[in-house]
């Protein structure tokens, strides 16, 4: 665990930061923050010297792609101005896991319009935690780590404590606004939290003034947390998010969406014991998700044929995870967890003069799973530390109703339910050569099912390559082994952190033309299907160096590169290209903090248009400008105000992974005030 | 542990809670269409699967009994469709019923060509042992849009009549699909034909589209061509048939529409 590099690992790191029971959890994170981020604390502080960071990240206010953006591995799949799909060092969709406090959750849209982190807002969010590498802390098998946004957490405190915030913003660019406002209520034994966003946004326009149609949005989300102690060291905690998007547009695709709901609750019971740093958490949960495209409101020479396409996800999980100090310097963690996951979509389309036509397009596929997961880290001496984690995970898919077993009679003969055994296995070394330098080397096993998109499709049609895509039941799992190479140099003025990794994955799932076979999608270029292809690789570097000559100062520089082929060493799709990151902030004063940032993408030529229809991407590069200061009225009462600009210029740009090359939003002044009480 | 004891179990029900529940198809249910007595005082009956006679391929059947009730399950039996149009009578293909013991009731079938009404009228002759016993049927036109019988001129100058008998009630998915093929030997007589390499393309009009993974229908037994035929979605399918004399195409596209 580069990060931090005193607190022994990620479970033990959140036991111990939960049994400090501190009301502001920022303490230790200003110490030991690194440069190439794992977990992105949420919740606003108080304190002066967070501000920055706030900024960075835009605070509440930004959306939680956007703040997921932030991290040096992480790029965005654009389809529009919202939903945005992480990319973990290129790897997204199936190969990572995101979930909701360790909750299973999945997107109910065949178009990936909602990802998970669309059903999320930062009021709801102790912190996101990015993990890049399978079998470590993660409620998932995956090729390629994943996200895990920790849900908020009231404390419980020694006398009864009212909390409180207020904020709002506004951009210029769209007259995109935010109204948010949360409440928390501790006491000894029971703690309340609320909070709730609002959210819209017209139309932005991107550099020199072009406005990009369909991408407004409008949201409101929801969140109430309650805590009741049982005991001296074990509580219960009920947790109930609902979000619900409406009017949402996604100018790379051919339809937008007409509403999107998430309905997600939780039920838990924490018990821990500081004596043995033990804790152990079981949870209950349920989620819904409610989705529909919508082409009403495209003009009528754009759309081929009116057609509703609504979508469900429903998903029924439990787990149970327990860790604890086995003895002086060694902790383990398992956890035993399940879900059953069911989806739905389909295709109603009008033609004129004739019947209306039906179909699913994802035909009632559903998953049950079964997981087993384990780490287990030991501090081999003052300097080194072993961690070793696994997950063995079984799997059950198969179609849950007659109507959709009898839909796809028509592409696959025989029993297309599946039964498997999946494996993550990682093992992780660390060696503090000297206090200013540590290193840290990292072997997985990773494996990962096919999506039940890529199992069941039903001519599910990609904008990106123009083509129909049909799924596969008979698909191999996908395994990688991944290594991963960190050195870490820090003093108190200058932070040079490297990582080096590679993936090589044998089996990888990707779409192959499907000759003879007739489009359903009218202008479709052709019919796909998901496949096994027999080995890809992906490998990169990120590299980050901070310098602060005195502390008002800093200069911060982080790089990331990463770059797939196949086994035919043609380019895969979605790799991002060289990404630069510079910023330049500054404390003036008491308290006002400025920072002017760059954000440089490469241009993108390793692109391989004839398989996977991509095409190159021109490099960019855009600035932005920030200044946030914070009243301090009483110490409990803090106005935090911040504003600024984004692409200063007003470029006219795109980045690799945003589909159709939509462009970005141009000059962009926005204001934000957060009141804490 | 209890706990995680209580966790398994109820993952085990979470795995075992995916029960297929299976519907029962209904039972076919047989329609009266007309009643008459012979000369010999036998009560006939005839009886059809819906509620009326289609432009389309069929189910005839008929019912014997005597005065006192009795099933006769031993008479012979002959159907013969006639139309009666002002200029001219013609007859249209027609399988001959056989007694079926589970149903006591004898099947055949008819494929009516045209719809009655001002062109013309349609009668079936029932022979029950030699005695002719004549009904004035009712052969309602099909919703438009759709065609489940035509007749097309082949190029080696014959009319043929292609009429779909599977599928009945066409669902999302692999259907079986029966074909039958009639030959117009004269305006009389419609003798089934054998002798086709039927090519299957379905289509859907309103898009363009087809679909995979059909079986061609082959020949059967009296002029039925079974095969398979995959419908991706509902809505309006076309049929698209090309008849074939080993390598000669006879008819280039005996197209039939239907939706669902």
């Amino acid at each position: 665990m580069r990060n931090y590099i005193v607190v022994a690992c990620g479970i033990i790191a959140a036991c111990q930061s939960a049994f400090a029971q501190k009301t502001d959890s920022s303490v230790n994170y200003n110490v030991y923050k690194s440069l190439l981020l794992r977990e992105v604390y949420i919740q606003p502080g108080k304190s002066v010297s967070q501000s920055n960071e706030e900024l960075q990240t835009g605070g509440l206010q930004a959306l939680s792609d956007q703040i997921l953006e932030r991290n040096p591995g992480i790029n965005m799949i654009r389809r529009g101005n919202f939903a945005m799909e992480p990319s973990i060092r290129s790897l997204s969709g199936g190969r990572i896991t995101m979930t909701i406090d360790g909750m299973r959750i999945f997107g109910a849209c065949t178009d990936r319009m909602d990802p998970v982190s669309s059903y999320i807002e930062p009021t709801n969010l102790e912190s996101i935690l990015v993990s890049f590498s399978p079998g470590e802390d993660l409620h998932g098998t995956s090729i390629g780590g994943g996200v895990d946004f920790k849900l908020k957490e009231p404390k419980f405190t020694e006398g009864s404590q009212l909390n409180g915030m207020v904020g709002s913003g506004f951009e210029s660019n769209g007259n995109a606004g935010q109204l948010l406002a949360g409440i928390e209520y501790s006491s000894a034994d029971f703690a309340f939290h609320a909070d709730g966003i609002y959210r819209r946004s017209s139309n932005y326009h991107a550099g020199r003034g072009t406005e990009v149609f369909f991408s407004q949005y409008q949201k409101w989300n929801g969140n109430i947390s309650v805590k009741a102690k049982t005991g001296l060291n074990s509580y219960i905690k009920a947790d109930y998010v609902q979000d619900e998007g409406r009017d949402i547009g996604y100018p790379a695709l051919t339809m937008d969406v007409g509403f999107a709901k998430a309905k997600i609750a939780a039920l838990s019971y924490m018990q821990k014991d500081p004596e043995t740093h033990t804790m152990w958490e079981t949870k209950v949960y349920y989620n819904f998700i409610d989705h529909a495209m919508d082409d009403t409101r495209r003009p009528v020479e754009q759309v081929a044929m009116h057609m509703d396409m609504p979508g469900t996800s429903r998903t029924f999980g439990a787990f149970s995870s327990i860790s604890f100090k086995l003895r002086e310097h060694h902790y383990f963690k398992f956890q035993l967890d399940g879900f059953s996951n069911k989806l739905s979509a389909e295709m109603t389309m009008y033609p004129e003069n004739a019947a209306p036509m039906f179909m699913y397009t994802l035909p009632d596929p559903a998953r049950t799973s079964i997981g087993f997961d384990f780490s287990d880290k030991v501090f081999l001496n003052s300097r080194a530390s072993i961690k070793i984690g696994g997950r063995l995970e079984y799997l059950h898919d198969f179609l849950f109703t007659q109507a959709g077993k009898d839909q796809v009679s028509g592409l696959y003969n025989g029993d297309i339910s599946r039964q498997r055994w999946m494996k993550n296995l990682s093992i992780q070394g660390s060696f503090h050569v000297s206090p200013r330098f540590d290193l840290s080397a990292q072997v997985a096993a990773g494996a990962r099912a096919p999506t039940l998109q890529e199992e069941y499709s039903f001519y599910i049609y990609d904008r990106l390559d123009g083509h129909d895509y049909i799924g596969n039941p008979q698909l191999k799992q996908e395994k990688s082994i991944n290594l991963d190479l960190n050195a870490n140099f820090h003093t108190k003025e200058f932070k040079a952190e490297t990582n080096v990794f590679s993936y090589f994955l044998r089996d990888y799932i990707t779409g192959s033309i499907l000759p003879g076979y007739s489009t359903m999608t009218i202008g479709a270029n052709g019919v796909k299907q998901f496949i096994n292809i027999s080995s890809a690789r992906l490998y990169g570097a990120a590299l980050a160096l901070s310098w602060s000559p005195f502390p008002a100062f800093n200069i911060t520089s982080t790089n990331t590169y990463t770059r797939g082929t196949d086994h035919r060493a043609n380019a895969l799709l979605l790799i991002a290209p060289l990404k630069s990151v510079n910023t330049v902030s500054f404390q003036a004063g008491r308290g006002t903090i400025f920072h002017v940032e760059s954000v440089s993408n490469a241009r993108q030529n390793r692109v391989n248009t004839e398989l996977y229809g991509e095409t190159p991407t021109k490099g960019s590069t855009i600035l932005n400008f920030g200044a946030s200061r914070n009243l301090l009225f009483t110490p409990a009462k803090v106005l935090k105000l911040s504003g600024g600009v984004t692409n200063l210029m007003d470029s006219q740009y795109s980045q690799h992974l945003d589909i159709m090359k939509v462009l970005r939003p141009g000059r962009n002044f926005f204001v934000r005030m957060t009141l804490l009480f | 542990m209890k706990k995680i004891l209580l966790l398994i179990i109820s993952a085990t029900i979470l795995l075992g809670s995916c029960k297929k529940d299976h519907k029962a198809e209904p039972e076919p249910v047989k329609i009266k269409i007309a009643e008459k007595t012979t000369s010999g005082g036998l009560r006939i009956a005839l009886w059809a699967d819906k509620s009326e006679f289609t432009v389309a391929y069929n189910k005839v059947y008929v019912s014997l009994a005597k005065p006192d009730g009795s099933e006769v399950n031993d008479a012979s039996l002959t159907y013969h469709p006639l139309m009666n149009m002002i200029s001219m009578q013609h007859s249209s293909p027609v399988e001959q019923p056989v007694y079926i013991s589970t149903e006591h009731l004898y099947g055949g079938a008819v494929v009516f060509s045209m719809p009655s009404g001002e062109m013309g009228s349609w009668q079936l002759t029932v022979n029950v042992n030699n005695e002719p016993v004549v009904f004035d049927v009712a052969v309602a036109p099909l919703p438009s849009g759709t065609k489940y019988t035509g007749t097309f001129v082949g190029t080696d100058g014959n009319s043929y009549t292609v009429s779909l008998v599977e599928p009945v009630l066409p669902k999302i998915g692999i259907n079986d699909i029966d074909v039958l093929v009639n030959r117009r030997a004269d305006m009389m007589n419609f003798p089934a034909d054998e002798g086709f390499i039927i090519e299957l393309n379905p289509e859907m009009p309103s898009m363009g589209h087809g679909s995979p993974n059909n079986v061609n229908p082959a020949h059967k037994s009296n002029g039925h061509y079974k095969g398979k035929v995959n419908f991706t979605m509902t809505g309006d399918w076309r049929l698209h048939l090309k008849l074939k004399k080993g390598e000669t195409v006879v008819v280039e596209d005996a197209a039939l529409d239907l939706f669902f």
